[in-house]
């Protein structure tokens, strides 16, 4: 069976992607248990390819702990400053805590969305259970957040809405129903498929693209190159919408009540 | 009139709707953010990462549409 044969029985329609490793081996040895499990774990096994190349570069580099870094460490310290930078913006200079998480999150969606590009791999996000893994991990974090810095009453205060009087009261239960749906269904659907429709979609242009140039000989090979400066502009755009959501939504669900402090500065100050 | 015709009608037109809405939004979104280049044109490069967020964002509603396509696609 070929592979297109073989995903019509699986899934019910022809995925059309360029070949992986993973695709080529189960075409040379298709009755070998241990490639048939390779390739029904593909994903899998190209996340855990990025999760070893990430552990390995930035492990590598934090060993070094010089003070005045250069080389790996370098480049690695300007990632991470320029990530903190970004965040501790939207989230102040009390959001250096959730940096680990977010810039972890944009870095592992910046390499995946990047594998589809190398010849024989696979973006393991053109695949619908990866991003939706990741939003679920995105949304349970951002709730945890929440619930760790107000405490369980006010989230659930938060999520209805702050009712102030009768009317608020009143409201109450649409907002919760509102909050609730939006904040645990909408936000890691939206996630999820805004990340898994532009890399698949990605992957589907450069397969068409690739078919097209083998068609006509080589004659449309600029429209390739053309393809793959879209999918690079692309899906560094997808990596850093993602982080820039998260961040929102961890600005979101933050308490509101930082401006009690600023009188009793300012009366001190001007006590001086 | 039975699914495959609804569906071979519905989904490019659906698409079609959405990509056209989706511009709409988009081209006032380049539109201000061009605007706010021309005011200030130091701020460009921070004017370009937040219009890039917002595209991205009015760029994901068409891609439900395309995903919706792709998934009733098989059913036709």
């Amino acid at each position: 069976m070929s592979i297109a044969e073989q995903s019509v029985a699986q899934t019910g329609h022809v995925t059309e992607e360029l070949p992986n490793f993973i695709t080529l081996l189960n075409q040379w040895f298709p009755h070998s248990g241990l490639v048939h499990f390779f390739h029904y774990w593909e994903n899998i096994v190209f996340s855990f390819l990025v999760l070893g190349l990430i552990a390995h570069r930035f492990i590598g580099a934090a060993r070094q702990k010089s003070f005045l870094p250069k080389g790996r460490q370098n480049r690695c310290e300007m990632v991470v400053e320029g990530i903190t930078g970004f965040v501790t913006g939207i989230l102040g200079p009390k959001g250096i805590e959730h940096v680990p998480f977010l810039g972890t999150l944009f870095i592992y969606i910046l390499i995946e969305n990047f594998l589809g590009m190398i010849p024989f791999m696979k973006s393991p996000t053109s695949a619908w259970s990866t991003t939706i893994a990741l939003a679920l991990i995105t949304t349970v974090y951002v709730q945890w957040v929440g619930i760790k810095e107000q405490g369980f009453f006010h989230y659930v205060k938060h999520m209805a809405g702050n009712p102030q009087g009768l009317l608020g009261l009143a409201l109450v239960p649409i907002m919760l129903v509102i909050n609730l749906s939006i904040e645990y269904l909408a936000v890691p659907l939206s996630l999820s498929l805004r990340l898994f429709a532009n890399v698949s979609s990605e992957d589907k242009l450069l397969y068409k693209f690739a078919e097209l140039t083998g068609m006509y000989w080589g004659a449309p090979f600029p429209f390739q190159i053309f393809a793959n400066v879209l999918v690079m502009i692309f899906s560094l755009v997808q990596a850093f919408v993602f982080l820039l959501l998260a961040t929102v939504y961890i600005s979101l669900i933050m308490p509101h009540d930082e401006e009690h402090s600023d009188p009793q500065c300012g009366a001190s100050s001007a006590a001086h | 009139m039975d699914s495959h015709v609804a569906l071979g009608f519905a989904l490019p037109i659906g698409l079609a709707i959405t990509a056209f809405g989706s511009a709409l939004g988009l081209g006032k979104a380049v539109a201000a953010a061009m605007d706010a280049t021309g005011r200030q044109p130091e701020a460009s490069q921070k004017i370009l990462v937040n219009m890039m967020a917002g595209c991205a964002l009015i760029e994901a509603l068409t891609l439900y549409v395309l995903i919706f396509g792709f998934v009733l696609m098989g059913k036709i």
